[in-house]
């Protein structure tokens, strides 16, 4: 996941950031700064974070509470970089089109990731590969086992 | 937390502090690099863009003469407008051949770009041309239309180059209002989309006398755009209690934007 967040975040701000302004600033006083390059690295980190939590539900096939939450996640990188650009260019400027721009965007990711999570688990069926997750595996694996035997 | 994971953990962050703390000299390079792998597939992604645009267009076009053969009566209205809207287009080509022929009657000379992608992402509104390094292309260069101006190349790569278009916020102008001694700054709004942009003049006087309709040209001050480029009309006025601050429309039609000139001085 550390690696993929580095990786996104590095591309996405290779192809967004904005070379300085330039010209001559006592004519161009107030030029609009931005955001540093490799701010999206630690976006996508807190995305794969909110992400990594809900893995081992992902593992026993439940898809759709991880649709959703690509959904937030998206939402929430979205806003979070508008209001990065918002605190850097300051005057604080937030209209309803915006609004609808990120939760348009996020809709659109949550409807799409099913199928994404779909190519996933054929590909691993197709490879008969297991997700591994080692972080909660022992908690997660005790906790099944115990509902087996009370079960049984 | 396990041993590895804090290791891993620490590589991360140890990355991330690395990419965060680069200068924009290296930022360069680096996105030079990127540039440089994915160009070809930039480019040879337009064609298909092309095309389904085209295909797009085709459509837009049926439901247009559907709606002719509903309403035959008003054809003739129809016609004479669009003779008028030709006799404007005729212009437009007197226009573009005088913009070809900008080489021949100024001290700086012209490369002719087409737009070959515009960028999807979110709050950036930039563009890449098929012009680089190798066409002489270099950073802060005017990009125009015949119509205007379109913005300044951010960064060109050896084939292509990225410009930031004049309705990007970050693309600020040194502008005039014709027939007034009012200057400003005008730049783009931010994370406006759509295809009808506006733009801010900013810090006019706050006694100006600036009126809805009035054109605003480049000054040609500040180092970056040469005097007199067409940057649109105004369509709103607001006073306020330092500066008054106007609403440009652009003299270009960015949504419709194919092919433009780079001014190289």
């Amino acid at each position: 996941m550390l690696l993929l967040a580095f990786l996104c975040g590095f591309i996405w701000d290779a192809q967004n950031t904005l070379g300085s302004p330039g010209g001559d600033p006592s004519i161009y006083t107030t030029p609009a700064d931005q955001i540093r390059f490799g701010y999206s690295i630690l976006l996508y980190f807190a995305m794969g974070f909110i992400m990594q939590g809900f893995q081992p539900l992902f593992r026993k096939g439940v898809w759709q509470l991880s649709a959703i939450v690509t959904g937030i996640a998206t939402f929430a990188y979205l806003i979070s970089e508008y209001l990065l650009i918002n605190i850097v260019r300051g005057e604080f400027y937030f209209p309803a089109r915006v609004f609808y721009q990120i939760w348009i965007s996020a809709a659109l990711t949550m409807i799409c990731s099913p199928l994404l999570f779909l190519l996933l688990f054929k590909l691993a069926k197709l490879f008969d590969h297991t997700i591994r997750y080692d972080g909660l595996k022992k908690r997660y694996f005790r906790f099944n086992r115990n509902e087996e035997e009370e079960t049984s | 937390m396990k041993p590895l994971n804090l290791v891993t953990l620490l590589i991360f962050l140890a990355a991330s502090a690395w990419a965060l703390t680069r200068s924009e000299t290296s930022v360069r390079k680096i996105q030079k690099g990127y540039y440089s792998i994915i160009s070809p597939f930039v480019s040879s992604g337009s064609p298909i863009e092309d095309k389904i645009s085209a295909f797009n267009q085709e459509i837009e076009h049926s439901q247009i003469l559907s709606k002719k053969l509903e309403i035959a009566e008003a054809e003739l209205v129809i016609m004479n407008t669009k003779i008028k809207q030709l006799q404007t287009l005729e212009k437009e080509n007197i226009q573009l051949r005088a913009a070809l022929d900008f080489k021949k009657r100024t001290p700086f000379s012209v490369t002719a770009a087409k737009i070959i992608r515009r960028k999807p992402s979110n709050w950036w509104e930039t563009a890449h041309i098929d012009r680089g390094e190798n066409h002489g292309i270099s950073p802060m260069l005017a990009v125009i239309a015949a119509e205007g101006l379109v913005g300044k190349v951010d960064r060109p790569n050896n084939e292509t180059s990225t410009v930031i278009l004049l309705t990007d916020e970050a693309c600020q102008v040194s502008a005039q209002v014709v027939g007034t001694h009012e200057f400003g700054i005008l730049s783009g709004q931010r994370a406006q989309n759509g295809n009808n942009p506006m733009l801010r003049l900013r810090y006019l006087s706050r006694d100006s006398n600036v009126k809805i309709g009035q054109t605003v040209i480049t000054t040609g001050k500040g180092e970056l755009f040469h005097k007199g480029i067409n940057l649109g009309t105004i369509v709103d006025v607001s006073r306020g209690a330092l500066y008054t601050e106007a609403q440009v429309k652009p003299a270009v039609n960015f949504a419709d934007l194919e092919t433009v000139f780079v001014l190289i001085k």
